[in-house]
């Protein structure tokens, strides 16, 4: 179940030591948090359409099961965001060395 | 020393996730393992060796954790939940609703968020930067637009240069191709004439190396041979001459000597007739005489005994007084005469049966001669048969010997041919080997060796390319082109047979080779040929004749070729067909308009014609070594057969050694037989001498004996009568006579002795000296065979007129090989001097066509460095690049010096932006895209930071409406399950709180009132304590339920009706998908049970085993 919803990529994010580049980059922050936010019925509006359509005892579990874990789910969340964060600080920095490089091969050019 | 424990779990649910790598099982379940050694201590998970800390996440993953055992109760802890403190409880509680690793992760989480926003702060700050670079880089971009500008105008011009250029070398290159069509055909016709005169001293080389070789045959061997045979003739005439002197001097000696023995045999028959005349002449006197002497001596006998008798007579008869007395004496006298006459009788018999006993063995002996002397014919006849044979193995010797010689010749001959051959052999392999390429040559010539080590079959190679083609003189060169050093790739039937080479090649280091293994030639694809009559072309592999074997491989390598009559047409038709093409001389287009080849090497030898006289030559080798082998193979059978010869020879030389020992043998005991007759025959005259004498004897006694008996009759009378006067008278008469007789006798004797002497002596002389002398000197005559050596002699000298006749044809031939030899120097001096003259016509030749050579090398040079400018052109116009349709328009009326200046201009104005970027364009392009996207991915970042603080406030909020919600829940369920277990009591949790905090759970039961009448722990049983325990268990259960609970024993302290109670309630339970697991001594379980087993202890081991309710509960009563 969790490792099939859009949860599935901060499930494993919670659980991996490494994580690829290109999964990280790929994952959404701000949907999964509006998801996790839904899953553990945080966000009223929606918790109470889901009241209606399912019956309480599902709810329920569901409520407990997700307590233990969106701990960890908000953990992978919160590393999923960190790692995009260093990789868009070490992207920009690669990007001005490469600037900064152009400049200086162009000027030796020039002379 | 190790063990190991598996628990195995139904995960058809998948509440459990594997670990990442595990594979899930087919049936879903899910098996761990624990395997506990002295040094490790593994864990797998369906047979996958995993980490402890894996081990524990999955099991958490499903409520197991190691802080909240509640459902398991290990024997004997079930009231340790009761007894233990308010605290211990709500950290339970808190656990259960995971409240604990919630508060956790999110410190971790807060902690993170902290360090990504200093991270946050620092992108800000780069991106900064990276605007204002970006800024800059759009200025250069500005300026490099400009100068885009200015270069394109620069192009069109350029391209217009280029273009003219171009169009001018096209022309000039068209010019040069016509001139170098009209030198060639030109030197066509002087080419020709070179490969007439070519082919023609090719001839007189081949000519001449002919020669050559028959004049090394003729010099090296048959001369020699002749000389040899020579020498051995005049050899053998001086042999035959020495001998025939030996032979004649012999002969004269032995003619000398004959002389010398015939007067001896003359001399000694004269002798000898001499003599027996005298003996004959002798004998019949002494016969004679010894008859008169007999006579006498019989006589003299007659008259004594009558004498006697009368003596007798006188004094007997005197003595008798009557006749009785006188008869008496006459009758002893009688018998005595008659015993005297029968022993004289016996006697005479004797000597007559001695006689005839000597008569039978004279005969034996006699026959025994005969037989001796036949015996002795014999043998001299097979002596001469023998002779005779020995003679016809003699003549067959030397004449097997005289063929071997023959075949020796012939073998020497084959040997001088075979030498030669193998240098024309290596001098045509070194020609080919000047032409290629060392390694490769030296490869060719090891995998023939190889080849011959490894016994490879000669159907599985079949040799060089160049070998198994056949084309005519016109196309040599197109197929020496076309395939260059495939001419030497050899090809073999299967990759196994190349490999096999290729491997004791590399074993050898020594070589390289290619080799076509014919089951690995793929079949080309179909290729089209221009039509024939439409295009003046023709595709070389018809050109070529081979064996169908070798289709596909001649294919690969002529397939695409086609032979063409010059480079215009080649040119076209290469480009349309995609094919290669060659013109006779040797030009080589291939479908890129590449040429190559121009002008060919005039004095090298074709590649085509070495490999094809290289295989004539093989063969012939071939065949003479194969006519050596069989030459050898007649000699070692002629070798068989002169040794055979030989042995018979000495075989029947032996037998004539035998058969004249023989000979000699009989000789010898005829002469012996012969001695013995003589013996006999005297012996036999003795003898009948005897018995002669012996009758004359018998007759006398008998005369005496008629005497006697007369006498008797005769009456007596008395002595001294008258009849004495008579008697006295007939006494004196009678002793006269006597007298006389015996004077006669005496004398009779005497000369008879001097007779017997002289004839012994006479007998004596002949019988041991002269017949003896005779007989030697006829054995001597008879031995000397005159007659044989003399015609040993003619024989010898025959020979000798062979021989020398012998000696006059080979003189003769000598003459003719020296004037053959001399006629094949002159010829091969003329023949050197046609080639000498042909080659300087050649070299005249060569020289025209050098001075075209060079022509057409300067054409081709100028050609191919138009070519390459025209490359170059044409490199320079596509850097160009595409110029739009009216710039070409454009400058058609402006000069090109006008154009020149224009683009003079055009380069002054580029130089001010010398400065200028020209990769700003593409860098700004480039670096302004990762800008926005570096924006937009800070911009979400910031998006994402907002969503998460949000997420956390409301996961915080949830936390402590969960808490609260469990806890509650919790509660409730105990009360109510409390109350199902003691119908007449009541209990509740109470959860303590101090201000926001909570501070424990305390349990507040009573058991027989619905009144407050509560208890405090300490003082309630343990079978209450454990009811307490299990409530509280089952409300949790009932909120976080786990998948199966173990509880060892929790009956052990209740009493029979809450045993009944919980029992019940766990049955309830049950029902929901949750797995009770019990162990117990009491019945009250067992009869709610689903399933039964039961532990049993036994040897040491103990083992589970499932049964069925009835047991269990005879177990559980009868203990
Ligand atoms: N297969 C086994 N191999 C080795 N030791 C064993 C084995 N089975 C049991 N034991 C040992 O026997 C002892 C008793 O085992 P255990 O406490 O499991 O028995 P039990 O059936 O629970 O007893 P009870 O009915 O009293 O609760 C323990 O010390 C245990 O280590
Ligand atoms: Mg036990």
């Amino acid at each position: 179940t969790k490792n099939n919803g859009p949860l599935a990529q901060i499930w494993l994010a919670a659980n991996m030591t490494n994580l690829s580049r290109g999964s990280v980059q790929q994952t959404d922050v701000v949907e999964s948090a509006k998801e996790l936010a839904k899953v553990t019925g945080c966000i009223k509006t929606n918790n109470s359409d889901r009241n209606n359509n399912e019956d309480d005892n599902e709810d329920e579990t569901f409520k407990h099961i997700t307590l233990r874990t969106s701990g960890e789910l908000l953990q992978g969340i919160v590393r999923v965001y960190s790692k995009q964060a260093g990789f868009l600080l070490s992207d920009i920095k690669d990007t001005l060395s490469k600037i900064s490089a152009l400049f200086k091969t162009n000027q030796r050019i020039n002379i | 020393m190790s063990a190991s424990v598996e628990v195995i779990f139904d995960n058809n649910d998948e509440q459990m996730s594997l670990p990442t790598g595990v594979k899930p099982k087919p049936n879903n379940e899910v098996s761990i393992r624990r395997t506990i050694g002295l040094k490790k201590d593994d864990y797998q998970i369906n047979d996958r060796n995993i980490t402890r800390g894996d081990m524990i996440r999955m099991l958490e993953s499903v409520g197991f954790s190691m802080s909240n055992p509640y459902n398991i109760v290990p024997q004997g802890k079930i009231i340790a939940l009761t007894n233990a403190k308010d605290k211990e409880r709500l950290l339970l509680l808190e656990e259960v609703v995971g409240a604990k690793s919630f508060e956790n992760k999110l410190q971790a989480s807060l902690l993170k968020m902290d360090e990504t926003e200093q991270k946050r702060f620092q992108i800000n700050k780069e991106m900064k930067e990276l605007e204002n670079k970006l800024n800059e880089m759009e200025q250069e971009k500005i300026e490099l637009e400009k100068y885009n500008n200015l270069e394109k105008n620069k192009k069109v011009i350029q391209f217009n240069l280029y273009d003219r250029e171009l169009n001018d070398i096209i022309n000039q290159i068209e010019k040069l191709d016509i001139e170098y069509n009209s030198i060639l055909i030109s030197s066509e016709k002087y080419l020709q004439e070179l490969d007439k005169r070519e082919l023609i001293i090719e001839q007189l080389k081949m000519k001449l190396n002919h020669i050559e070789d028959e004049l090394k045959i003729k010099n090296q061997s048959e001369f020699e041979e002749l000389n040899n045979t020579k020498d051995a003739i005049s050899q053998k005439i001086t042999n035959y001459q020495i001998k025939i002197k030996e032979f004649e001097n012999k002969i004269k000696t032995n003619k000398s000597q004959l002389k010398i023995n015939n007067q001896n045999l003359k001399l000694l028959d004269e002798l000898i007739n001499e003599k027996q005349l005298e003996l004959n002449e002798i004998k019949p006197q002494y016969e004679e005489l010894n008859n008169v002497n007999q006579d006498l001596k019989f006589e003299i006998n007659k008259l004594k005994d009558q004498e006697k008798i009368l003596i007798i007579k006188n004094n007997k008869y005197s003595q008798f007084a009557n006749i009785e007395e006188r008869n008496e004496w006459i009758q002893e006298e009688i018998n005595n005469l008659n015993l005297n006459l029968t022993t004289l009788n016996n006697t005479c018999k004797g000597l007559e049966d001695e006689e005839m006993d000597l008569t039978r063995e004279f005969d034996e002996i006699n026959q025994k001669i005969q037989d001796l002397n036949t015996s002795i014919n014999e043998s001299t006849i097979t002596i001469d048969e023998i002779e005779h044979e020995i003679k016809d193995l003699n003549e067959m010797y030397t004449k097997e010997i005289d063929k071997r010689k023959e075949l020796w010749r012939e073998e020497n001959k084959l040997d001088t041919v075979l030498e030669t051959n193998l240098d024309s052999i290596n001098r045509i392999e070194r020609s080919i080997n000047e032409n290629i390429d060392y390694s490769l040559s030296q490869g060719i010539s090891n995998v023939k060796e190889i080849v011959n080590k490894l016994n490879i079959p000669e159907t599985s190679i079949y040799g060089t390319l160049g070998e198994l083609i056949k084309v005519s003189e016109k196309y040599k060169r197109c197929v020496e082109i076309i395939a260059g050093n495939s001419l030497f790739n050899i090809i073999v039937d299967t990759d196994e047979t190349a490999s096999q080479i290729m491997n004791e090649l590399i074993r050898m280091q020594n070589g390289r080779v290619t080799f076509i293994p014919l089951n690995r030639i793929e079949n080309g694809v179909n290729i089209n040929y221009p039509s024939n009559e439409e295009s003046n072309c023709t595709a070389l592999i018809k050109k070529i004749k081979y064996d169908k074997k070798f289709e596909k491989v001649i294919r690969n390598v002529f397939g695409k070729t086609i032979v063409v009559k010059d480079l215009q047409l080649g040119n076209r038709l290469c480009k349309e067909f995609k094919l290669q093409a060659i013109t006779l001389d040797g030009d080589r287009i291939d479908s890129k308009g590449v040429v190559s080849g121009g002008y060919f090497n005039i004095n090298r030898r074709s590649r085509l014609d070495n490999l094809k006289e290289l295989q004539r030559s093989r063969n012939v080798y071939k065949n003479t070594m194969k006519e050596l082998a069989q030459i050898k193979d007649e000699i070692s059978q002629i070798d068989d057969e002169i040794d055979k010869i030989n042995a018979e020879i000495r075989e029947v030389s032996g037998k004539r050694e035998r058969v004249m020992i023989k000979n000699e043998d009989g000789r010898l005991k005829l002469n012996q037989s012969k001695t013995q007759l003589y013996n006999l025959e005297e012996t036999m005259v003795n003898v009948k001498n005897k018995r002669e004498q012996m009758e004359k004897n018998v007759l006398l006694n008998e005369a005496k004996l008629k005497e006697y008996e007369l006498e008797m009759n005769k009456e007596f009378v008395n002595g001294n009568d008258g009849e004495l006067g008579d008697g006295d008278d007939e006494l004196r008469d009678i002793s006269l006579q006597l007298k006389s007789k015996e004077e006669k006798m005496l004398q009779q004797n005497e000369s008879l002795m001097a007779l017997q002497i002289q004839m012994d002596e006479l007998k004596a002389e002949l019988e041991s000296k002269l017949i003896r002398q005779r007989d030697e000197v006829e054995l001597k005559i008879l031995q000397c065979d005159n007659e044989g050596m003399e015609e040993e002699l003619k024989n010898l000298q025959y020979q000798e007129m062979d021989e020398t006749k012998a000696m006059e044809t080979i003189e003769n031939d000598i003459d003719k090989m020296y004037k053959d030899l001399k006629e094949l120097k002159e010829r091969k001096g003329k023949e050197n001097e046609v080639l000498n003259k042909a080659n300087s016509q050649q070299m005249l030749l060569v020289e025209t066509l050098e001075k075209y050579k060079q022509d057409v090398e300067k054409i081709m040079i100028k050609r191919s460095t138009l070519n390459k400018r025209k490359v170059e052109v044409e490199t320079q116009i596509r850097e160009v690049g595409l110029i739009s349709e009216d710039a070409l328009t454009k400058y058609t009326d402006i000069q090109s010096e006008e154009l020149v200046e224009q683009l003079n201009d055009c380069n002054d104005q580029m130089k001010e932006f010398s400065n200028v970027n020209k990769r700003a364009l593409e860098n700004f392009k480039k670096f302004h895209g990762k800008r926005e996207e570096l924006m937009g991915r800070s911009h979400e970042l910031e998006e994402s930071e907002e969503s998460i603080k949000e997420l956390i406030d409301n996961l915080k909020e949830q936390k402590v409406n969960a808490v609260e919600r469990t806890f509650n829940q919790v509660s409730e369920n105990f009360s109510d399950i409390f109350e199902q277990l003691v119908p007449r009591g009541t209990g509740e949790l109470v959860i303590g709180r101090q201000g926001q905090e909570y501070s424990g759970v305390s349990i507040q039961v009573s058991f027989n009132s619905k009144n407050d009448e509560q208890l405090q722990i300490e003082q309630l049983s343990g079978g209450q304590k454990t009811v307490c325990a299990i409530a509280l268990i089952l409300a949790i259960q009932q909120v976080d339920p786990a998948p199966f609970y173990l509880f060892d024993e929790i009956d052990a302290a209740l009493d029979k009706e809450y045993r009944k109670s919980v029992s019940q309630v766990i049955k309830r339970l049950s029902q929901n998908g949750t797995q009770f697991i019990l162990t117990t001594f009491r019945s009250d379980m067992i009869e709610i049970a689903d399933m039964i087993y039961m532990v049993k202890y036994h040897n040491k081991v103990s083992s589970v085993y499932e049964t069925n309710k009835t047991i269990a509960m005879n177990f559980v009563k009868g203990k």
